[in-house]
């Protein structure tokens, strides 16, 4: 209101002072000031509901990004949780494997400590990417079985079987069923087990199959998805926002574990 | 002096092997790889010490170490740092965090050797004390000469029975030498309720809650057992079910 009255004070006493000599001009002048109020209360008033909108749009935005941002980082921090899978008695005991070589074989030992390496480095680089080849996951993988193949002996044995050309999975994600299949198949069973890896393409959606055999006896028949298992069934939804990418049978004391990975 | 050493793995048997050659007092009777076989093996060479796993096939070694009336003395071997309150509370003689020195070892089996009597006031006394630190999953119970390995959700009810109590399931009743004070702290307080000083009640296996005499009710299981329920029990009972 205030910017309206000034405007036209200013424009009037600008006019007059230009339109000094012409009678005419300035009586019209006169006469259209009711007119010439409304149309800049108009023009300043429109122009200000634009900018107060445009000024709440972009606020609205900020805060959709800065939601966004935190979802985002909270997804992340979730994602990154729940990478770290890799279980610290697996290197502890490791560690104490390495020790008994070294006084019994020296040879074995020193090739289990490149063995472990291989694998920590592998893990930590793999942090930093998101999606990698599962031919370099099933190398990795490869290690951490030959590595607890030392710790147990000749009781363990694992088949690969790679049907596939050319797909990719989010990192770190095979890894944690494996560990579940070692855990129950491994290490609480007594005799020798195999543990098969199996991949194929099923519709374009990379299909991995883990199986496991698994002690009757001590195994509560109710357990159903151990907490390995559920916390790979939060990354395939975080990752890709469904439920039905994991799924679990038994058949006599063979646990499989079949994830499903669509290829984008 | 015996000892034997129980491990599920055969190179952290073998540096247990390797450490003790420099104590010739202590003969190596025989190994393990879980702990049944630790079971048997202690019943037949009644050693003076033991190497034990935690982390173990079929049964842990806490729970292993539960079916031995006189269990001999503990030295715990194992990766995981966290059950190293409950194997103290065992009042184990020592706790090696694998990978352990020899150094470390020897410290380990040196205080046994200085106080060879050093566990027979503890590990009793050991295995009786509930762990807040530790819930119950199972129960691991000797039947005859087998083991049996009780689930939480396939008990009915348990009862006091002079110095043991008696676990009942759809298979039968089982002891197991412990008080009923350590049942009630540690099975899980959403699935049991303490309904009277002699009985623990799994609450899913209720079908009704009757009036019985004045001030006490009977509690009416699917399999048609009636437990007593005392005035005190009946409130512990109704908290459970959230009455």
């Amino acid at each position: 209101m205030i910017l309206v009255i000034g405007w036209f004070f200013i424009s009037r006493s600008i006019l007059m002072w230009l339109l000094n000599s012409m009678e005419d001009y300035s009586q019209f002048f006169s006469l259209s000031v009711p007119v010439r109020l409304a149309i800049s209360f108009l023009i300043i008033g429109s122009m200000s509901l634009v900018s107060v909108l445009w000024y709440t749009v972009q606020d609205q935005q900020e805060i959709e990004k800065r939601k966004r941002d935190a979802e985002q980082l909270a997804k992340e921090a979730e994602l990154y949780k729940l990478r770290q899978q890799l279980q610290p008695h697996f290197l502890f005991n490791s560690l104490n494997s390495i020790n008994a070589l070294i006084g019994s074989a020296p040879q074995q030992a020193r090739m289990m400590i490149l063995q472990l390496s291989d694998f920590l480095r592998g893990t930590m680089k793999k942090e930093e990417q998101q999606w990698i080849s599962l031919e370099e996951e099933l190398d990795h993988l490869q290690l951490y079985l030959d590595i607890e193949k030392v710790r147990f002996g000749h009781r363990l044995s694992t088949f690969i079987k790679n049907e596939t050309i050319g797909m990719k999975l989010p990192v770190m994600l095979l890894q944690p069923v494996v560990e579940n299949a070692i855990k129950f198949g491994l290490y609480d069973t007594t005799d020798d087990i195999q543990i098969n890896i199996a991949a194929v393409n099923e519709n374009e959606q990379l299909m991995i199959s883990v199986s496991n055999p698994f002690d009757l006896v001590s195994l509560s028949p109710q357990k159903g998805l151990g907490f390995g298992l559920s916390s790979i069934q939060r990354r395939l939804y975080l990752l890709f926002a469904r439920k039905d990418l994991i799924k679990t049978e038994t058949e006599g004391n063979l646990f499989i574990t079949k994830i499903f990975i669509p290829q984008i | 002096m015996k000892a034997i050493i129980i491990d599920d793995e055969p190179l952290a048997r073998s540096i247990i092997n390797e450490y003790i050659q420099s104590f010739s007092q202590i003969d190596i009777v025989q190994e393990c790889n879980d702990g049944f076989e630790g079971l048997k093996a202690i019943m037949q060479h009644k050693p003076d010490l033991i190497f034990l796993d935690i982390q173990m096939p079929k049964i842990t070694g806490f729970e292993m170490l539960e079916l031995i009336e006189q269990p001999p003395a503990v030295i715990f071997t194992t990766a995981f740092d966290e059950f190293a309150m409950r194997a103290f509370e065992a009042h184990a003689i020592d706790y090696l965090l694998k990978p352990f020195s020899k150094e470390r070892f020897d410290k380990a089996v040196n205080k046994l050797i200085a106080q060879p009597k050093l566990n027979e006031v503890a590990l009793p006394a050991l295995l009786q004390s509930p762990s807040t630190a530790f819930s119950t999953e199972r129960i691991v119970v000797k039947n005859g000469g087998k083991i049996k390995i009780i689930f939480l959700h396939e008990i009915l009810y348990l009862q006091a029975a002079d110095d043991y109590v008696k676990i009942y399931t759809k298979e039968g009743s089982f002891l197991k030498n412990k008080t009923m004070g350590f049942f009630e702290a540690t099975l899980p307080t959403h699935q049991f309720a303490r309904t009277h000083r002699s009985f623990i009640i799994n609450v899913q296996e209720i079908t009704r809650i009757d009036p019985y005499e004045k001030e006490s009710y009977l509690a009416i299981l699917k399999s048609g057992a009636r437990i007593p329920v005392s005035k005190n029990g009946y409130g512990k009972l109704k908290a459970v079910l959230g009455l």
